[in-house]
């Protein structure tokens, strides 16, 4: 048997680009993508306080980079992520403590981590640009309303 | 060979790569759950936040970033946050980057600027803590 046809007939391993991921695979992969988007959100905000410690010139400056009519959209992707990361990290730490490691929970865990995810996102998108965007400090926010509109 | 070398209980194999126990493996894996519970009860915090100084200019960034429980609970957020990422991406590092020398680079890189992004932005905070209002 030549090696060609040796390598042909042998059981592959799950490579990705021929295995179909399963869902808590693909939470599992979600978990790190998630992560380090969640580090670029969290040197952005790093840089937001920076800018605000050299002073006003600089903070303005930073602000017109930063603030655009799609910032809020980018807001939201971000909450998401974050909120996937946290409820993933939760189902992390209690499959640390021995709890639920098994096919069928890691199912409904990670279910209830992405409905978790998808709700406070809903939460965060309505307050943020949905029906309820006025809804805390009403007098507030509409001025900054009206500054990122202008812009 | 010195007499200092031979009492070393490493087997040959892993002198000559020079391997061996680190006994750092559980430090960072406990400090990537410790840092992830440190970081948790301060999410609902940040998004909230974050979410009331959208397009906030700098007076009231700054007002809002004066108040002692605000600064407080900023420098809390960076310094767990900073510290969990740097522990999160020093694992996906590790696992993709298979060239040694660029891994090398990039993990020592990596710590490094955040930990002067992290300074950077604790000075920060503490300034506008500190002179904001005066």
């Amino acid at each position: 048997m030549s090696d060609k046809d040796n390598s042909i007939t042998r059981p592959l391993s799950p490579h990705l680009q021929v295995y179909r991921l399963p869902m808590t695979a693909k939470m599992s992969i979600s978990h790190r993508i998630t992560g380090v988007l969640l580090t670029i959100g969290l040197v952005l905000l790093a840089v937001w306080m920076i800018a605000a410690g050299l002073g006003e010139e600089r903070y303005n400056q930073v602000m017109t980079l930063i603030d655009t009519p799609y910032t809020k959209y980018v807001f939201v992707a971000w909450a998401f992520a974050l909120f996937y990361h946290m409820g993933n990290g939760i189902r992390h730490m209690f499959w640390d403590m021995g709890c639920g490691i098994n096919q069928k929970a890691a199912c409904k865990t990670g279910t209830l981590v992405l409905l978790f995810a998808a709700v406070m996102t809903y939460g965060v998108w309505s307050l943020s640009c949905g029906c309820h965007k006025d809804y805390f400090n009403k007098d507030q926010t509409v001025e900054v309303e009206g500054e990122v509109n202008v812009e | 060979m010195s007499s200092k070398k031979k009492q070393s209980i490493q087997t040959p194999l892993a002198k000559a790569k020079g391997l061996g126990s680190a006994h750092t493996g559980t430090h960072h894996w406990l400090m990537q759950r410790v840092t992830a519970l440190a970081v948790l009860p301060l999410i609902f915090w940040v998004v909230y936040s974050m979410f009331k100084l959208q397009g906030a200019d700098y007076l009231e960034f700054t007002t809002w970033l004066a108040q002692p429980m605000n600064a407080v609970l900023s420098i809390l957020f960076i310094i767990a946050g900073f510290y969990h990422a740097v522990l999160g991406n020093q694992v996906i590092i590790e696992d993709y980057i298979s060239c040694k020398w660029f891994r090398m680079t990039k993990l020592i890189g990596q710590k490094l600027f955040f930990i002067a992004l992290a300074v950077a932005c604790i000075f920060s905070i503490l300034k506008i803590a500190f002179t904001a209002g005066v």
